[in-house]
């Protein structure tokens, strides 16, 4: 075993002066590697499917679309965002406190299960044999094979975030770290507890299930749907949780953003820990099962306390920034510490758009449409993936795509190759997926089905006429997804080409080409004394995004209204 | 001042003020907004998906609805029945593996009790071009209180992936008004 | 921030919010409790309390 490699072994990074331990560090590469293969196989899914319900191209035949469909499914929001979260886990954890990892070798045990159950699902998949997309509804059958490599990946998955929760236990006990954790950790946390709960209801519904596919036992297809869900919704609560600790991190690394008041970052990710997994009931509202009572109360996330967290930390990372930046004198106007901003560091215009997208297009029509009744007009629509694609896409997954232009430095110490592709980079995707979103979402609000690979009804007894504009906007959708594909391909070029075959960096200064201005030319230290926290440029925006709110949430109240009563 | 990733002072439970006491403020209203809503329209509004919901074991519900099609038969197209049941009264809907069935022709202006389930998967109940969707459970008799507010021959679009006829899954529902327009095909009143 | 002194041997001074977020398995404990309560637990009872379908 070589020095490197010993668990105990630490080195110091030049740019945060953080002792980063190489067993963390390995850690963090295997998981990101492995994510980055997921979203390639994913990647390509969405592009298939894409030029399928394109009906100009129409690319697959029925059978092989709901299977890439499924194929895409599971391996976005299972596997690369999964794999990914596991290596944002061991960061938050063993680097951000100078601390070993708990357990070390259970940690590469518990990655190599997760490859193994991973492989397995995509085995089963490919092959035909789990046709029945990413939420496998019962009484849809794949083989046992599948549920059993979903439930692998989920106990490797599980096994890891408890290895987090024992290195903050032993980075606490060591006294690698003064005081309270940084907030970055926190927000770790946070994802990691929503982690838990989500992972407690994969294990609870898909034993069982595993268990029916073998003829051992039944299982109701109501309960499934409502114990699923605790899985399938959670698990994008895991992705805000983890992208809005990215937005603290990322803003910290680009510009040295300020924490305003850690009370209320912090409480806002409380509200997060408590609230946030009730509302997985949002898939429920339409369904015959469950009464209003439990509907409303569960779908408000306990009165929105978690959607006012996540107002809140709209807030505070933007005004974050703001702050910072005034406070190393951008203070002309309203506006000049964002548009004196580094926006050729792609690290922090993903996060921005990271920010823009999620709030003012997920954020919003999410929130709309998970109102009991609301959801009556979207159910099932593609308005539903135009919601999660500006979410988990446009929010988490360009997020965690800006945080890897500062990992291959920081991390694989590497130079970022193709440096001036990896700068358009997330421009690219966010303005790709904001079309591809909006459009989704158009053509959802006149009723177009999600999951459904022809919309001419071609071989159905009747004929369906949508309204005609549904052509145009289902083509725009295409043409923004494939501009967002292009971006992603750029992405997964620019990563793999740097982690194989970059340059080098030297152990002790990063400087040079191939590396974001956060790294190369660190955001100045704040003069010390005091600060004016005024951040009215942050108050400006996010008005702007309660206007649209109010307008957007009112304006469906409207559009449900006019529908056939219904009781 | 510190950053994210740097530790926090000693202690950081203190005071909110300015810009992030305002916002804070006026966020935690909306949110309260959003949640009267809710019950609002349950006491004031006019769509909720509440329904009268029950149990039931598929093959007595499929039993159900031939009961309710020879009753109420008045004609057929593309091989599926088409029903006029009296103002008021239990309808029934079945989904199943590709098709809806039966056809209802129903008044404008009356309520009805539609029942919804299905013979095998999930379903999803569309209405086109109204947009109305609920998912139809096998196990499941969703009973919705509805009131066609407008006359028309309208289509029931599956929208929950049932296999590989999902998107051949088409079903129809006409609504007349008093003079009996629109006319179905076949002429039949 | 200037440096506190350090003559607090105790942490009794730290607000009581504060020390409770620190708590990161109190928090976990909460949050399963919150979530089987609200969602898991009651939506299982909404279901099984369902009667069966009187169909004439």
């Amino acid at each position: 075993m070589t020095a490197a490699a010993m668990p105990s072994a630490f080195r110091t990074c030049p740019r945060t002066g953080l002792k980063v331990n190489a067993t963390a560090e390995a850690l963090i590469k295997a998981n990101a590697v492995a994510a980055t293969v997921a979203l390639l196989v994913g990647g390509i899914a969405a592009i298939l499917v894409l030029l399928t319900r394109w009906q100009a191209v129409h690319l697959l035949p029925a059978d092989w679309f709901y299977r890439i469909l499924t194929i895409h499914g599971m391996s976005m929001l299972i596997f690369f965002i999964i794999f990914f979260e596991m290596a944002i886990l061991y960061f938050a954890s063993a680097v951000i406190l100078n601390s070993r990892v708990a357990t070390p070798r259970v940690g590469w045990a518990a990655f190599w299960l997760m490859v193994l159950g991973a492989l397995m699902v995509e085995a089963t998949m490919w092959t035909g044999h789990a046709d029945v997309l990413f939420t496998s509804y019962v009484p849809l059958q794949a083989t046992s094979w599948f549920y059993l490599g979903v439930i692998l990946f989920a106990v490797g998955a599980l096994v890891v975030v408890c290895i987090f929760f024992g290195t903050l236990v032993v980075a606490k006990r060591e006294r690698t770290y003064q005081g309270s954790v940084p907030l970055v950790t926190f927000g770790a946390i946070a994802a990691a507890i929503i982690a838990v709960i989500t992972l407690g209801h994969g294990a609870a519904i898909y034993i069982p299930t595993y268990l029916w596919s073998l003829g051992i036992m039944k299982v109701d297809p109501e309960i499934y749907r409502m114990v699923w869900w605790g899985l399938g919704h959670a698990s994008q609560q895991i992705n805000v949780a983890a992208m809005v600790s990215v937005w603290y991190l990322l803003g910290a690394l680009s510009v040295g953003a300020v924490v305003l008041n850690e009370k209320v970052s912090r409480g806002a990710f409380a509200l997060y820990i408590l609230f946030i997994s009730m509302a997985s009931a949002h898939h429920l509202l339409v369904d015959p099962g469950l009464g209003p009572a439990w509907k409303v109360w569960n779908t408000s996330y306990f009165m929105y306390m978690a959607v006012l967290a996540s107002m809140v930390h709209g807030f505070t990372v933007t005004a974050g920034l703001e702050v910072g930046q005034r406070a190393r004198g951008l203070t002309k106007g309203m506006f000049e510490w964002l548009r004196k901003a580094p926006w050729g560091d792609p690290g922090f215009a993903a996060m921005i758009f990271s920010i823009v997208v999620f709030g003012f297009v997920g954020g919003i029509t999410g929130v709309t449409f998970g109102t009991e009744q609301i959801n009556i007009i979207a159910h099932n629509t593609l308005r539903i993936p135009g919601h999660f694609h500006a979410t988990v896409v446009s929010g988490t997954a360009l997020a965690f795509m800006g945080l890897t232009y500062y990992v291959i430095p920081l991390i694989f110490r590497r130079r970022i190759a193709f440096y001036p592709l990896a700068k358009i980079q997330p421009w690219l995707f966010a303005i790709g997926m904001l079309i591809f979103s909006l459009m989704m979402t158009f053509a959802g609000t006149f009723g177009v089905p999600r999951r459904h690979w022809d919309i001419t009804f071609s071989g159905a007894p009747f004929d369906v006429q949508f309204n005609p504009a549904v052509n145009l906007v289902m083509g725009l959708m295409a043409l923004g997804g494939l501009l967002a594909a292009v971006g992603g391909g750029i992405y997964i070029l620019v990563t793999v080409w740097s982690v194989f075959f970059g340059e080098r960096l030297p152990a002790d200064a990063y400087t040079g080409h191939g590396l974001p201005p956060g790294i190369v030319t660190p955001p100045k230290p704040i003069p010390p004394g005091e600060h004016s926290k005024k951040a009215t440029g942050t108050l400006v925006l996010v008005f702007v995004f309660l206007a649209a709110f109010v307008a957007y949430y009112f304006i469906n109240w409207k559009l449900l209204s006019v529908v056939w009563r219904i009781g | 001042m510190h950053t994210g990733l740097e530790s926090p002072p000693r202690v950081w439970w203190t005071p909110i003020h300015g810009a992030e006491r305002i916002w804070v403020s006026i966020a935690f209203a909306w949110c309260l907004v959003l949640f009267a809503m809710m019950p609002l329209w349950h006491l004031k509004g006019e769509q909720n998906p509440s329904g009268i919901r029950h149990t039931v074991e598929p093959t007595r519900y499929y039993q159900r609805v031939q009961e309710f099609i020879n009753q109420y038969k008045v004609g057929e197209e593309a091989g599926i029945p088409i029903v006029a049941p009296p103002p008021g009264s239990d309808v029934y809907l079945l989904a199943q593996m590709w098709r809806w069935s039966p056809i209802l022709k129903l008044q404008k202006g009356v309520q009805y009790t539609l029942h919804m389930s299905s013979l095998d998967v999930n379903h999803g109940f569309n209405l086109n071009p109204v947009n109305i969707n609920f998912q139809v459970v096998p196990g499941y008799d969703y009973a919705l209180r509805v009131v066609p507010t407008e006359a028309g021959d309208f289509r029931i679009v599956c929208d929950e992936f049932c296999g590989i006829g999902h998107h051949t899954m088409v079903g129809k529902l006409l609504v007349v008004d008093s003079t009996g327009a629109p006319i179905a095909p076949g002429g039949a009143p | 921030m200037a440096e506190q002194p350090e003559t607090h041997p105790d942490d009794s001074d730290i607000p009581l919010m504060q020390r409770l977020l620190d708590k990161p398995f109190l928090l976990l404990a909460v949050s399963i409790l919150i979530m089987v309560v609200f969602y898991t637990a009651w939506g299982l009872y909404e279901i099984l309390s369902l009667k069966p379908d009187p169909l004439p």
